[in-house]
């Protein structure tokens, strides 16, 4: 499918090709379905393991397809990991995992704080290795939806976008290059530092809510995708994770002001107890 | 061009666990697709622990077949569950209520129970109490799923199971049988021995069949009741029963001896010949008994090594596999149908694909 390869090109630059003889987590395959349809408006199918678990798309959008797919599948079979719906971000190898509902602004923030210069490990899965607990980078292009677009392009001029593809099932989506450190840095896992339920709401003052463990615990798990799966293993890698780093609910409208929030949070090595409640 | 089980990598991990720690990590590769779309992954782990040569993985491999026990792990867990739930369901019915299958040796705790991949449950009730315990897990909130009503007949008048249910929460689907092979085609076999012979599990309100039925089953369920296509995880589940039931050393003499009496000397054959051929497994010789003819075993060795694995990667399903599968299939509905009745009923559900009406 030509222009998923053109577009493919694009939010991936970065990344390098990897050689045939190495072990593959996900085979993807992306094709033009058999038939006359070619002819008239191709289309893409999104195939992985001989199956096809999803109708088929315009070819022209097929990059979200792709993703979507890729993402469905990481979702489904990953449980290497522990699979928070969270993006991550980290700075010195300390990560910070932002924990929220669709919606919550969680890929927009994530992306803004890439484009600060933190290493994105990844705007939508806060994969937690069973074993160590640590953070590890599902690296992918940052989906961005609707008005979230034009706000994170607006931020710096070498954001590197793909194309907008308008009235997708999710509305209009576009997808952000990782940055080069990122990508660089993607095989090393991350130290979590600080869990983040970031919410964004139209012209709220910043505000800071302290978290407890237990409450945290909660929040996490059960917005995970495979806590259920993964079992009592899931339960000692959330609540580990909960006691080990401060917990705030983030209530921000303005992206700078959430972004030197983390970065004062960040910094305080005083921890929990200085920050206001 | 035949297959060379030989040069089959997947084949050769099930057959000496060992080898893994000679696979580069492009065959790694290859064997983790396969296994995973022939249902296998899980029990490959399950080898290689045996075989303690788990630690030999690389860990990319590695991390894929843990994810795989984890989801086996998981679904066991709902398996019992919703068993428990059948269990409170048929409470009232006060007959025997046999488990069959993957249901069976969780509940029975084999072994290899954990690193099947449990996809539906089957249980098998008295003929005589089957519509009543259909009505009591409709009552409970199980799902119909099938409502098509020549569908609906054909179930019941030529299979040994009622139209599948689908569980409330929508997790399994449930086979209900009162036999375990379906009614045409062959001498009925006799189901009040079935349950006759079955064991009552200690503790609980539920029975198996008895380890040589279980046996049985398999290889009637493979040979007789399936269309072979992409099934080498049955034939891994018969040779996973051997392992534990001939430990026991009566257990090849009263084998045949059931074998016979239930009129399943030509499947359990297939299943011994095919699990040496294809899994080579060292098993004692069946002296002839349920032996086809020639051309039989010439075409079903054919079709049985083409036909039952899984599909290979990123090249498509050679022609000769698509013909075996295809003759598979033949075969599975010749066994099933008497040929008067078969044609009709190949006609009818082919046309209706054609005309795009709902088909199952």
């Amino acid at each position: 499918v030509r222009e998923f390869t053109e577009h493919l090109r694009r939010v991936y630059a970065s990344f390098p090709m990897t050689p045939a003889s190495d072990f593959s987590d996900i085979h993807v395959d992306i094709r033009h379905p058999k038939g006359l349809r070619a002819l008239i408006r191709p289309q893409a199918v999104f195939a992985v393991d001989g199956t096809m678990p999803f109708e088929p798309y315009p070819a022209h959008s097929a990059m979200p397809l792709f993703e979507w797919g890729v993402n469905w599948y990481i979702a489904r079979r990953m449980n290497q990991y522990l699979l928070l719906h969270a993006g991550v971000v980290a700075d010195a190898g300390r990560g910070v995992v932002l924990a929220a509902l669709p919606g919550s602004g969680k890929s927009t923030l994530t992306a803004a704080l890439m484009l600060e210069g933190y290493r994105l490990l990844s705007d939508e899965f806060g994969a937690v290795d069973l074993a160590s607990g640590s953070l590890a980078s599902v690296l992918k292009p940052v989906a961005l939806k609707n008005e979230s677009i034009a706000i994170i392009r607006a931020l710096s001029p070498h954001a590197c976008f793909g194309p907008t593809f308008p009235n997708t099932r999710k509305g209009d989506v576009a997808h952000l290059a990782p940055s080069e450190p990122s990508v660089l840095l993607r095989t090393q896992a991350a130290r979590p530092a600080l869990i983040l339920f970031p919410k964004y709401e139209r012209s709220a003052p910043l505000s800071l809510r302290l978290v407890t463990p237990a409450q945290a615990f909660a929040r996490l798990a059960f917005n995970s995708f495979n806590y259920q799966t993964l079992g009592f293993e899931a339960f000692h890698a959330v609540s580990d994770l909960a006691n080990a780093c401060p917990a705030f609910e983030l209530g921000y409208s303005g992206l700078d002001e959430a972004i030197g929030a983390i970065r004062r949070l960040l910094a305080d090595e005083a921890g929990p107890a200085a920050l206001p409640a | 061009m035949p297959p060379d089980l030989n040069e089959h990598n997947l084949l050769r991990v099930l057959r000496k666990p060992e080898s893994v720690t000679a696979l580069t990590l492009r065959e790694w590769d290859e064997v983790i697709r396969v296994a995973r779309q022939g249902r296998l992954l899980a029990m490959l782990r399950y080898r290689l622990e045996a075989a303690a040569v788990l630690p030999f993985v690389p860990p990319l491999p590695r991390g894929h077949l843990d994810a795989a026990g984890r989801l086996a792990r998981h679904r066991h867990q709902q398996l019992r569950w919703t068993l428990a739930g059948i269990e409170e369901s048929l409470r009232g019915l006060d007959c025997p209520i046999v488990l069959l299958k993957g249901a069976a040796y969780v509940m029975a705790d084999r072994s290899f129970a954990l690193a099947r991949m449990p996809a539906d449950i089957d249980i098998m009730v008295p003929r005589a109490a089957l519509d009543r315990a259909e009505q009591a897990l409709l009552d409970a909130g199980w799902i119909a799923q099938v409502t098509d009503p020549y569908d609906q007949r054909y179930y019941r008048e030529w299979s040994h199971e009622v139209p599948p249910l689908r569980s409330p929460d929508g997790l399994f689907e449930l086979d209900l049988h009162h036999t375990i092979t379906p009614p045409a085609g062959s001498p009925r076999l006799d189901a009040d021995s079935l349950f006759a012979q079955s064991i009552a599990l200690p503790g609980s309100p539920w029975r198996t069949l008895a380890s040589v039925d279980q046996v049985l089953h398999v290889a009637v369920h493979l040979f007789k009741g399936s269309e072979l296509s992409s099934r080498l995880h049955e034939l891994v589940d018969f040779e996973c029963l051997l392992d534990v039931a001939s430990r026991d050393p009566d257990f090849w003499p009263t084998l045949r001896t059931r074998a016979a009496e239930l009129g399943l000397t030509r499947p359990l054959w297939y299943a011994v010949r095919f699990t040496q051929r294809i899994l080579g497994k060292r098993l004692p010789r069946l002296s002839g008994e349920g032996s086809p003819g020639w051309p039989a075993r010439v075409s079903m060795h054919w079709i049985v090594t083409r036909a039952l694995l899984p599909d290979p990667i990123d090249c498509p399903v050679s022609l000769d596999t698509r013909i075996a599968r295809t003759l598979g299939a033949v075969r599975y509905h010749f066994l099933r149908l008497p040929t008067h009745q078969l044609l009709p009923h190949l006609l009818r559900k082919s046309l209706r694909r054609t005309l795009g009406l709902q088909a199952r």
